[in-house]
């Protein structure tokens, strides 16, 4: 990763245009990462650590000319690295740090589906998984996951349909291994 | 399986508290010295993160067969771990990336871009590196490179690598002769402009670097690192933001013919080299040009981190003066500058290949081209950094003419008399703002280096 400007802590104009772009998109992307991780510590954390790194290294090429699509990459695929970790030392059934929704269950057969999804989530690929939270968290339009993503509308319409599948299949073998 | 709804809890969360977080980043910026997550592979998801990287930091690959050899035991010969998992890995399976932990209780991590493989042996198992490295992260392992035979402890690295060169092999400085002012020697002859940027651009293949007359001002732009694609704009954006300072006079009127030969460890295709050159990321070619000035000039620089004033360029919703389709000229009458060539009318625009861009201060012109090509003009005009947060990935089709400020071939500030036809134009930033892009103040730091000592060079 090229790295445009290499400054201390105390970099003003660094820690300024860090702190702006904080300000601007910290919702989004703890919500990003609360959707992933199910719990408010890890949400809080892992867009923390993107821009504790970003403070000690620099703006990166890449994130110059599209922070927003940076940030939301570099959240997801955190929060994906988050999960994998997780579930590499996992000792139960289900994976750890899922606080339990707020929302009561109409039956445990739902419950149970719900849990499967969130595994589910957690093997998608980092390009499938960017793609899924835009459009169900943040209830972006194709048109609008095109433009921040780089592709076209078409494309992110096939992928969804694809994921959509894919989550299915994951889903269906997470019901077989219990 | 109902996405909406599942999803629907995480659109009606409550709103962070931002203040606070950002307290914590600042405050974990100022004492960590390490992360205590493992969040290294920001760009670059799903990937575990080296431990050894550094020690690969300047190396390539070279074809040598490399093998580890590992005490045999029953059942399957390793475990794969990795962003996937874990899962048992046969013999003869290639395996990219990840750790592999052996039944003796050896662990040894294999780097995303290398390849291993593992084979039965009598009495162990070989583990052979095809591509790349590994390093043994507990244990130790036999390492059997060619006839030579040694032993990795926790921590080493095994690798099929060497360090990349740093120097070229063999250089040539000759003063420039020209041939119409022949007898003159090393400022003689050549083009420069007052920038002391020279006007022919460097030659490279795989094997040779050459550059014809050459001002050491343009060799000390391309050691610097600059985009080189066909001309030498680069060295005017460089001499634009004064990012090479110092020197005495000569740098920047003396001409020299410049041949080197690139080691062939090096290892680039010509293909790669130009992709290097085009996109200003050479870091090898960089160290060679630095050492070849260090050690024929006898240069001696002081490197020094300032912020600088720059520009964010930013566009607005509507982009249907900027995004054109196939074709279409942009509105408004076409530049007209003062070179007889330029471009008059649509006939002039339907003539240029798609991806064209170009300019000279005062105006510039892109027909259907990403706008990465275009922030350089704009940059050079405004003699500042400009950072690209348009994220148009859509190409722009543009022609704008404005009142210049800045003559970038010249490296002086435009001064126009009342009567000049240019000085009736808007200004750039107002052009700009006319088809939806906006020019904002910002800082960013960039490296200085200040010319402490220079010669000319030393004779062949």
């Amino acid at each position: 990763m090229s790295t445009l400007a290499v400054s201390g802590v105390t970099s003003s104009p660094l820690k300024q245009e860090l702190e702006q772009l904080f300000r601007e998109h910290y919702q989004m992307l703890y919500r990003t990462a609360y959707s992933m991780l199910g719990n408010s510590a890890d949400a809080e954390d892992v867009p923390q650590t993107i821009f504790v790194r970003l403070l000690r290294g620099g703006l990166p090429a890449e994130m110059i000319k599209s922070p927003k699509a940076y940030l939301y990459r570099a959240t997801v695929n955190a929060s994906l690295n988050v999960l994998r970790a997780r579930k590499r030392s996992k000792t139960g059934g289900n994976i750890e740090g899922i606080e339990r929704p707020a929302e009561v269950f109409d039956s445990a057969a739902e419950e149970d589906s719900y849990r499967r999804l969130a595994e589910a989530i957690a093997e998608l690929s980092p390009g499938a998984a960017h793609i899924l939270i835009l459009r169900y968290v943040h209830s972006y339009s194709d048109a609008e996951i095109a433009k921040l993503t780089g592709t076209s509308r078409g494309t992110v319409a096939m992928k969804l349909f694809r994921i959509r599948g894919r989550l299915k299949k994951l889903m269906r073998s997470l019901g077989e291994e219990r | 399986m109902n996405l909406e709804r599942y999803f629907e809890r995480f659109r009606k969360l409550p709103k962070a508290d931002v203040d606070l977080a950002w307290s914590r980043v600042v405050d974990r910026a100022s004492k960590e010295t390490e992360s205590p997550r493992e969040f290294q592979s920001v760009s670059e998801p799903g990937q575990r993160p080296s431990r050894w990287r550094w020690l690969a930091a300047a190396a390539a690959v070279v074809g040598v067969a490399l093998v580890a050899l590992i005490p045999m035991t029953v059942g399957a010969p390793a475990v794969l771990e990795d962003g996937q998992g874990s899962r048992n890995v046969s013999f003869g399976e290639v395996v990219r990336g990840g750790t592999l932990r052996f039944p003796d209780g050896s662990r040894v991590q294999v780097d995303p871009q290398s390849e291993v493989s593992l084979e039965r042996l009598n009495d162990g198992v070989r583990l052979s590196l095809h591509k790349g490295q590994v390093a043994v992260l507990s244990g130790e392992a036999r390492v059997q490179q060619g006839t030579t035979e040694r032993t990795i402890q926790q921590g080493e690295v095994a690798s099929t690598m060497k360090a990349l060169p740093e120097k070229f092999e063999t250089v040539s400085i000759r003063p420039y002769i020209s041939p119409t002012s022949a007898g003159q020697r090393g400022g003689g002859g050549g083009t420069s402009f007052s920038t002391g940027c020279s006007w022919n651009p460097p030659k490279v293949d795989p094997s040779r670097f050459t550059v014809p007359s050459a001002t050491a001002f343009t060799l000390l732009t391309l050691a610097y690192g600059t985009t080189i694609h066909g001309d030498v704009s680069g060295c005017f954006d460089l001499a634009a933001l004064n990012l090479i300072a110092g020197g005495p006079d000569w740098i920047k009127t003396e001409h020299w013919d410049v041949q080197a030969t690139i080691p062939a460890s090096l290892g680039l295709t010509q293909e790669q080299i130009q992709a290097q050159l085009k996109s200003g990321d050479y870091p090898q070619l960089k160290k060679m040009l630095l050492a070849m000035l260090e050690d024929r000039f006898k240069l001696v620089l002081r490197k020094e981190v300032k912020e600088i004033p720059a520009y964010v360029l930013t566009v607005g919703n509507n982009t249907s003066k900027l995004v054109l389709p196939p074709g279409v000229p942009p509105a408004g009458p076409a530049p007209t500058p003062r070179v007889p060539q330029t471009p008059q009318n649509a006939q002039w625009w339907a003539g240029l290949p798609v991806g064209d861009v170009g300019g000279e201060p005062g105006y510039f012109y892109a027909k259907e081209a990403p706008i990465a090509t275009v922030i350089p003009f704009i940059a050079r005009e405004a003699a500042r950094p400009v950072i690209d947060r348009t994220g148009l990935t859509a190409t722009v089709s543009l022609w704008l003419q404005f009142k210049p400020t800045y003559n970038y071939l010249t490296g002086r500030a435009v001064v126009l008399s009342e009567t000049s036809r240019l000085a009736g134009f808007p200004p750039l930033q107002k052009v700009l703002e006319d088809i939806g892009l906006k020019l904002e103040d910002t800082k960013v730091s960039r490296e200085v280096w200040v010319i402490e000592k220079i010669e000319r060079p030393s004779e062949n």
